[in-house]
């Protein structure tokens, strides 16, 4: 499996839009840091590429690069390997370049800058929030193309994951809050949050911020509910999941998919 | 000696059945045709062979390894697909390094006997998205052949070669044969199967109407040709 990895990995470095991605976070990561020197705005202001952008890339990436991969995958199955170590190799190529590439592009210039500030551990969070959200997001989109044989199907379903996780779920935890306010919604509220990867990722960075303005309904819940310490922990867990079952789900559906 | 022994292997996709009960076995020594009308089942059977496609029935045992308990026998497969694709990014050398590594076998000296062969040592560091299909047909045909493997598995093998490339790669399999190996392909093209094969697998709509040596179908048809004996039958069966 580390040579269908290395492989794999030596294949996704020649792929020229990984680079220009590269370089437009590098570019607004540097735009953000020449434009203030407080790292918490920098933070904040980073925390919407990590929301928005980064899910959207790596979603759209790793579906377009495993449907384009397809054909070649299904020769590499006649050679003496298991689809186990076929897909998996091409999982863990994917989600370390992409993990790779928001290092370099967002974390090294802000550690540079913040490794002696006191912000340098809300810098780590936001990074991990970034990297988890690219795991996750890549485990998804793989599951999308195994789901789905048509290209058209797989691709839309990922980008209305995309869309509902990064825009729409919000709308329907206010609802709900809206809805049912004489009851006690807190527990609800939880279970919903823990339902979204952008919802934790962006607690993660809110809880450590500890602006009460910057928190929303499930920020504050979470803090009151478990303080930030269990809080923080119980988000990374959950975004570990999140990162783990639609990988695993993939594989499993992978094993037994007629190529 | 038997190389391939299918049993009672059956294959729907919902509710079209491609595949119904098939019993087939394939010997070392011998080049089997599986012939057949498009939509007959032919890329599916092969596809079963390689474990690329689930039998919702039945067994596929390969050197006496069942397809199901392993990858371990593909090592003994050599597989030429109907359309060669490769990452447009990878060069042939990259390609012939990265199957030599996965197969733990480096046969420099074969690869080289076979570039040479069928022409293509000047594409050898060329991305293979920028060659001809027809070169990454012949780039196909040497994977397959390089390992020397037990048995032989070619897709309308000859599809987009030219003449010359063509009339190697049939030498070659050829020299398979005699070597005691196992050859299955699938071909449209009749005087190719005349060519090559020992024996002709009839399918049609998933089932074997015809398993046959070709001169006994010949025979058994009156006909000249392989050709006309498929096509006398095939009009009997389609009527």
């Amino acid at each position: 499996m580390l040579k269908l990895f290395l492989y794999d990995l030596k294949d996704l470095s020649k792929v020229k839009w990984l680079w220009l991605y590269l370089l437009i976070l590098l570019g607004g990561t540097l735009l953000f840091l020449y434009m203030s020197e407080d790292m918490g705005r920098v933070a904040i202001s980073l925390l919407n590429i990590n929301l928005l952008i980064v899910p959207l890339v790596s979603s759209l990436f790793t579906i377009t690069y495993l449907y384009d991969s397809r054909e070649f995958m299904r020769f590499l199955l006649t050679q003496p390997l298991s689809r186990n170590q076929v897909l998996t190799a091409k999982l863990l190529a994917v989600s370390s370049f992409l993990s790779v590439i928001y290092i370099i592009g967002v974390a090294l210039p802000l550690m540079v800058k913040a490794i002696r500030s006191d912000t340098i551990h809300l810098l780590s969070f936001l990074t991990l929030s970034g990297i988890l959200l690219s795991i996750v997001f890549t485990s998804l989109s793989f599951l999308s193309g195994v789901l789905f044989r048509d290209r058209v199907k797989g691709v839309g379903f990922i980008v209305s994951l995309w869309l509902y996780m990064a825009i729409f779920h919000d709308g329907v935890i206010l609802t709900v809050v809206y809805v049912f306010k004489d009851y006690p919604l807190e527990k609800v509220v939880l279970a919903l949050t823990l339902l979204n990867p952008v919802d934790l990722s962006r607690l993660l960075v809110i809880i450590n911020l500890d602006i009460a303005a910057l928190m929303g309904i499930s920020e504050a819940v979470f803090k009151k509910f478990f303080g930030s310490h269990l809080g923080i922990t119980l988000s990374i867990l959950a975004m570990l999941v999140w990162a783990f079952f639609p990988s695993f789900l993939a594989v499993s559906l992978f094993r037994r998919k007629d190529l | 000696m038997e190389t391939i022994r299918i049993e009672n292997l059956s294959k729907s996709y919902g509710r079209l059945r491609v595949l119904n009960k098939i019993d087939l076995s394939v010997r070392a020594g011998e080049v089997t045709a599986i012939l057949g009308p498009n939509a007959s089942g032919k890329t599916t059977l092969l596809k079963c062979i390689l474990g690329l496609v689930v039998p919702d029935d039945g067994e596929v045992y390969v050197n006496g390894k069942n397809v199901k308990e392993g990858y371990s026998y593909r090592a003994d497969i050599g597989y030429m697909p109907q359309e060669a694709s490769f990452p447009d990014n990878l060069t042939a050398r990259d390609l012939f390094k990265l199957i030599s590594d996965i197969r733990g076998i480096h046969p420099e000296a074969e690869v080289h006997r076979l570039t040479k062969l069928f022409k293509v040592e000047d594409f050898m560091d060329r991305p293979l998205g920028s060659l001809s299909g027809g070169t990454r047909q012949k780039v196909s045909a040497i994977l397959a052949l390089a390992f020397e493997p037990a048995v032989l598995i070619l897709d309308e093998p000859t599809v987009g070669l030219d003449p010359v490339a063509s009339t190697r790669l049939k030498r070659e399999i050829l020299l398979w044969k005699e070597r005691k190996r196992t050859v299955v392909l699938t071909s449209h093209i009749m005087s190719e199967v005349e060519e090559l094969a020992d024996r002709v697998v009839l399918l049609i709509d998933g089932r074997i109407k015809i398993d046959s040596t070709v001169g006994s179908l010949k025979e058994k048809t009156d006909s000249e040709t392989l050709e006309e004996a498929i096509a006398s039958l095939l009009e009997v069966e389609l009527a």
